[in-house]
């Protein structure tokens, strides 16, 4: 049983950075150094404006760019945070956010940026790697993170969850609900989630 | 289901002159000793409509009055010596006493409660939305920058509306010169949502200048009351009512289709809110609106009512 798209499931497009005309300044945040593709920077050759890209992971870029920018690596996750946030409380009107990475990834980027008063037509968020979802339990509100089947086990109340398509961008997550309510004991088969 | 009241009266209980262009009106509910008015939330607008002897206008003005006021809708009215009318007719034949026609409170231009920041820029009456917008953002505890380009009667009335607030300035320049926009957007934090109000040609600066720096279109807000301005007579033809109407070079489409008696859904009479969008059957429109998408207005399929005119002699509508 794979979950259906409904509205409020998430679609996801490949980042492309704003013509640098149009925006002040770009913070491109990615998981993982090899799911950025080096012809994405490209479109910022132009001195005009600044773009910063925070990288996940010990990986310095592949300097077979045109683009001039500023890169940082972090080792964990929570630095990476960290420096985002920091970035965000000096950053000026006009910035655009380009974030790549796996879905809990790509919402937490999202929801830190929201807290700082971001809009989402300044945001992209492309999806990469195998999927993986958070789930929020919505019996004992608690969130299961990186899942990757549509049933799963709560670990706070034991219940075994369907996970639906629907999606809060708030909590990042999508929503798990007993599976064996009307019949109890009575489970749909275990499948790996598809893109 | 709630009843759909779009019409009420508002009897004018005082009026008081803060210049010799600036009229305040406040309006209570026309009958009945004791009712409320329904509340309205920072940057409402109400719609009265003015009755002189030979024709009917209806204006759109902002509430001045605290959000939530339910005894009294205040407004203030700016004479334009050239003027659709409306404002001229206020200024001249409104005493306290008089009932007025009106529609109950819109909002198109809420302040975003979910921004960190709030950047308001107004200009000569533009103030009057941002008058209510104060005492909201202050009780939301949220941040705000108000800068105003005043005429020198319009700086006298309002700065003491101001108070001593340090983040509000005003600049005694009604175009704006004083005032460096670009510089001004450069320098917000993120976070920061934009409003602006006043004439035309500063709104179109500062947007223009905001898109240009990047800002995101979520994030732009304007408030447009401008009259609509004339240009050629046309006829417009209505074809499920089966008349024609003349509309005459200075009345605008909206005008004339209600003064020829003919109903048609509208709301802020100034090419905003997209509520008098109407289909075209025939003829080419010409679009002077803020509501239609650029592929839209090549299309041609619809026009704006209250600002938007035509391109030919006869316009064939779906009315």
């Amino acid at each position: 049983m794979q979950i259906e798209a409904i509205p409020s499931t998430p679609v996801y497009y490949p980042v492309q950075i704003a013509a640098a005309a149009t925006a002040q300044q770009h913070l491109m945040i990615v998981e993982r150094a090899e799911w950025l593709k080096p012809e994405q920077l490209n479109p910022l050759s132009d001195a005009a404006s600044s773009l910063s890209v925070y990288l996940l992971g010990n990986t310095i870029l592949r300097s077979s760019t045109r683009a001039r920018y500023e890169c940082r690596s972090f080792n964990d996750a929570q630095s990476l945070w960290v420096m985002v946030e920091a970035f965000l409380s000096q950053a000026r009107m006009g910035l655009r956010l380009y974030v790549i990475g796996s879905e809990p990834f790509l919402w937490q980027a999202s929801a830190i940026a929201a807290r700082y008063g971001m809009t989402t037509d300044a945001m992209q968020l492309e999806l990469a790697g195998k999927p993986s979802r958070n789930v929020y339990c919505i019996h004992c509100r608690h969130t299961i993170r990186d899942t990757g089947t549509n049933l799963v086990t709560c670990p706070s109340c034991g219940k075994t969850l369907a996970v639906r398509a629907h999606f809060s961008r708030r909590l990042g997550a999508y929503i798990g609900v007993q599976a064996d309510a009307e019949e109890p004991g009575v489970l749909p088969p275990v499948e790996e989630l598809r893109r | 289901m709630s009843r759909n009241i779009d019409r009420i009266e508002l009897r004018v209980e005082a009026t008081r002159d803060l210049s010799s262009s600036l009229k305040h009106l406040r309006l209570v509910p026309a009958y009945g000793q004791g009712q409320l008015l329904a509340p309205a939330s920072a940057g409402s607008h109400i719609v009265l409509t003015l009755r002189d002897a030979s024709r009917t206008f209806r204006n759109a003005y902002s509430l001045t009055s605290e959000p939530g006021a339910r005894d009294a809708y205040e407004i203030i009215v700016r004479r334009v010596p050239e003027s659709r009318g409306g404002s001229h007719f206020i200024h001249r034949g409104i005493a306290a006493g008089a009932v007025l026609e009106a529609t109950p409170p819109v909002n198109l231009f809420a302040p975003v409660r979910m921004a960190k920041r709030h950047l308001l820029i107004a200009a000569g009456v533009g103030i009057t939305p941002f008058l209510s917008y104060l005492p909201e953002l202050e009780a939301l505890g949220q941040p705000f920058e108000l800068h105003y380009c005043a005429r020198d009667d319009e700086q006298a009335c309002f700065a003491g509306w101001f108070g001593e607030r340090p983040n509000t300035r005003v600049y005694q320049d009604l175009e704006g010169r004083r005032l460096d926009v670009p510089a001004l957007l450069r320098a917000q934090p993120v976070g920061t949502q934009l409003y602006v109000c006043g004439p035309d040609a500063l709104m179109d600066h500062v947007l223009s200048s905001a898109r240009d720096l990047g800002w995101p279109a979520s994030t732009l807000h304007a408030e447009r009351f401008g009259s609509p301005r004339g240009g050629a007579s046309f006829v417009a033809s209505l074809a499920r009512s089966g008349i024609d109407v003349q509309v005459p070079g200075d009345v605008s489409l909206l005008d004339a289709l209600e003064a020829a008696g003919v109903h048609a859904d509208s709301q802020c009479r100034g090419g905003a809110c997209g509520v008098c969008k109407t289909t075209v059957l025939e003829g080419r429109p010409e679009h002077r609106d803020y509501f239609l998408s650029a592929a839209e207005r090549s299309e041609g399929r619809h026009i704006m009512l209250c600002v938007s005119r035509a391109a030919c002699e006869r316009l064939v509508l779906d009315l």
